[in-house]
């Protein structure tokens, strides 16, 4: 393509930019016009870099400060682009909505996390990282109810713990090599080592690390919850990518993350919390991926990502959609939606289908990239998880989700079908599903290494097809027999009950202790100070001893200290 | 105990109206939408009954195309005819399962934590 720019400028700017300017725009119309706009913009300048190199390097010698916050590589380039793919469908899906706030957060949120995957230093990887944290939470907070605040306070804690660590991490590492740059860094980097990688573990919602993400999306607005699912997991997959690549405990991690949402998942009630354990899953799968490190899985992890932004982006636009339109995702309160809303159903139905890895679907492709990797590492252990893992994403994206809210009993609710921007933002999504799945070869090509994997072989389809329908014969089995968990609303526990409750009650004892403890050290000091006061009094006011034998009260006594200060501090000053 | 008498109804009897419907007139909405007419066989019980019985045969095909194919793979218990199909049913299962002890453990109220987790 031929190069219009002389020097390529930052995609994420036109992102950036765009946020920035919605926030002042009070008429809709032309915050949405910008909406649609900022995501084409980057697009263009995204296709006008047609060499791998770090541009727009800021150098300041004085500190020794070396800032690289474009490098455009193999890795950033298709981070990039499906964050400008998800820009571009969320802009379409929230067309209806009239936010002022939530329209400028979206678009700085999305830059910002484009901002961070195209970060050539520590430095400029936890500025955007932190904006990430920043901007996003407003999509929590506009809801409104009391659950929002306090989730997307809960959140914003986490988020801006993991920030503070990767800047203690990366302060670290500058110590020890005297760089800023964000290479491949290790565990062997020891501390700041160790510092980098929680931080990058809790947005990637490592094992009792992630209850942020099953608390604060589903309390997300409608449209917010589909923003959230596209950027801020997949930003950290990215991060641990560039800088943990091959770190064996990696797999253990990410084997861990894809099997426990499984079982939390089935008893779930709430539709849009199921999604959120299924992404859980979904980033399991990457991270094994990037703990394998081999060229395939890396490969492997990067290609699901891009397809999971997609059809997880799909499965929660159709869910948002049910939503809008009854207020509610509850399974107890949803079911037999298809007879009033069959396009939603439809696209809810292609985006199980890709989750689930069927033939034709992105998922089948990218799923199998990295149980490739996995197998040829040898991990029999992690290949059988990975495939229970498999069998179990489709009871709870691929199966629970469309049935409890399209089919299953009939709730009798008969809502409308979805205003035409969702159906368009989902149709758009439910053919890229079908698009990657089928013309895998484009995918192949935007991969940071060379490709030789071929899915569609005889032997994959069928061994794929019979995990998969032996798994929903198990369903129909189940249901049939009555085995099947029943939706109930109830809260689920998870890891973070051990904050919410123990913690909190122990921090509000310490809390009434040191309110009596201070109480008691107040009114001794009072009491203390009050002698003293009468002290002074009886030295220094006028009718005081000093005034019987020293010139002057009390204004005379403290002038004299005040002079007293002064010559000692211009005598130790010379 | 005797029976306490019912109390005399309030309402007053109902006139009862005899509307005739015009020919012209058009049937009451159901809330169907038209794409989802030629679908409604999907939310039939009898389908829903049915369903996994039409699965299980696909199964049994695709088990069955195991019997022309090399089955080849990293581990040994990929050999294995209908390997994928045996782990994904037992996997299933499994993991449906374990929903029972797990709800029994982890099930609490839904305003458990009391910041009106219920409001959304």
């Amino acid at each position: 393509m031929t190069e219009l720019l002389a020097s390529p400028i930052n995609p994420a700017f036109a992102l950036l930019i765009g946020g920035f300017l919605m926030a002042l725009l009070p008429d809709w119309r032309q915050r949405k016009f910008v909406a649609l706009a900022a995501p084409l913009v980057a697009l263009w300048l995204w296709m006008q870099v047609s060499v791998y190199g770090s541009y727009g390097g800021i150098h300041i010698a004085a500190i020794g400060l070396d800032l690289q916050p474009f490098r455009f590589d193999g890795l950033s380039r298709i981070w990039a682009l499906i964050f400008i793919i998800a820009a571009f469908i969320n802009a379409i899906y929230s067309l209806h909505e009239r936010d002022r706030v939530q329209d400028a957060m979206a678009a700085i949120y999305g830059g910002s996390a484009m901002g961070a995957v195209f970060a050539g230093d520590l430095l400029s990887l936890f500025v955007f990282w932190e904006l990430t944290a920043i901007t996003s939470v407003f999509l929590i907070w506009r809801t409104g109810t009391t659950a929002s605040r306090k989730a997307g306070m809960r959140y914003l804690v986490m988020h801006v713990g993991s920030g503070v660590l990767l800047l203690a991490g990366a302060v670290l590492l500058q110590a020890q090599t005297g760089s800023w740059a964000f290479e491949h860094i290790g565990l062997e980097a020891g501390l700041a080592g160790w510092l980098l990688f929680l931080g990058f573990g809790i947005k990637a919602a490592f094992p009792f690390l992630h209850t942020w993400l099953q608390d604060a999306y589903p309390k997300a607005t409608i449209s917010g919850a589909v923003i959230l699912s596209s950027f801020t997991t997949k930003m950290a997959i990215y991060a641990l990518a560039r800088g943990f690549a091959g770190e064996d405990i990696l797999i253990y991690i990410g084997m861990i993350m894809t099997a426990f949402p499984v079982f939390f998942a089935v008893i779930e009630n709430d539709l849009r919390r199921v999604l959120s354990f299924s992404i859980n899953n979904q980033l399991g799968f990457m991270v094994v991926g990037i703990g394998i490190g081999t060229t395939l899985g890396i490969n492997g992890a990067a290609a699901h990502a891009f397809a999971d932004v997609i059809f997880k982006g799909l499965l929660f636009m159709s869910m948002g959609a049910v939503m809008l339109r009854t207020g509610t995702a509850k399974a107890t309160e949803l079911g037999g939606l298809f007879r009033s809303m069959p396009f939603s159903a439809f696209f809810c139905l292609i985006g199980a289908a890709s989750i689930s890895a069927f033939p034709l679907f992105s998922a089948f492709v990218t799923k199998a990239l990295i149980l490739a990797a996995v197998a040829d590492e040898g991990h029999w252990f992690v290949f059988g998880v990975l495939i229970f893992a498999s069998a179990g994403v489709l009871e709870h994206a691929g199966i629970k989700i469309p049935y409890f809210a399209f089919f299953a009993h009939d709730s009798g609710k008969r809502p409308k079908e979805a205003p035409w921007n969702m159906l368009l933002a989902m149709g758009i999504a439910a053919f890229l599903c079908i698009f990657l799945g089928v013309n895998y070869g484009w995918l192949y090509a935007l991969l940071p290494y060379p490709v030789l994997y071929e899915p569609y072989t005889f032997g994959h389809i069928v061994g794929q097809m019979q995990l998969l329908l032996a798994a929903i014969f198990a369903f129909g089995l189940l249901i049939k027999l009555g085995l099947y968990p029943p939706e109930v609303r109830m809260t689920i526990l998870d890891s973070d009950w051990f904050w919410r409750k123990p913690l909190k009650q122990f921090v509000l004892w310490l809390n009434a202790v040191f309110d009596r403890l201070f109480g008691a050290l107040e009114n001794a000091l009072d009491a203390k100070i009050q002698g003293i006061g009468r002290s002074l009094t009886a030295l220094l006011s006028p009718q005081g001893a000093s005034a019987r034998i020293l010139p002057g009260g009390v204004l005379t006594g403290w002038t004299a200290v005040l002079l007293l200060l002064a010559l000692l501090t211009a005598y130790l000053a010379n | 105990m005797a029976k306490a008498p019912k109390p005399a109804s309030k309402k007053p009897a109902a006139t009862k109206k005899t509307t005739k419907a015009k020919p012209d007139d058009k049937p009451v909405s159901d809330g169907i939408h038209p794409a989802a007419r030629p679908f409604l066989w999907l939310g039939s019980h009898w389908f829903q009954r049915n369903f996994m019985w039409l699965i299980g045969f696909f199964v049994l095909v695709f088990v069955g195309f195991d019997l022309f194919r090399d089955l080849y793979g990293h581990f040994a218990w990929q050999k294995v005819i209908g390997a994928k199909a045996i782990f994904g049913f037992v996997a299933f299962t499994f993991a449906v399962l374990m929903g029972w002890p797990l709800r029994k453990l982890t099930g609490r109220p839904e305003d458990y934590y009391g910041d009106g987790e219920t409001d959304d």
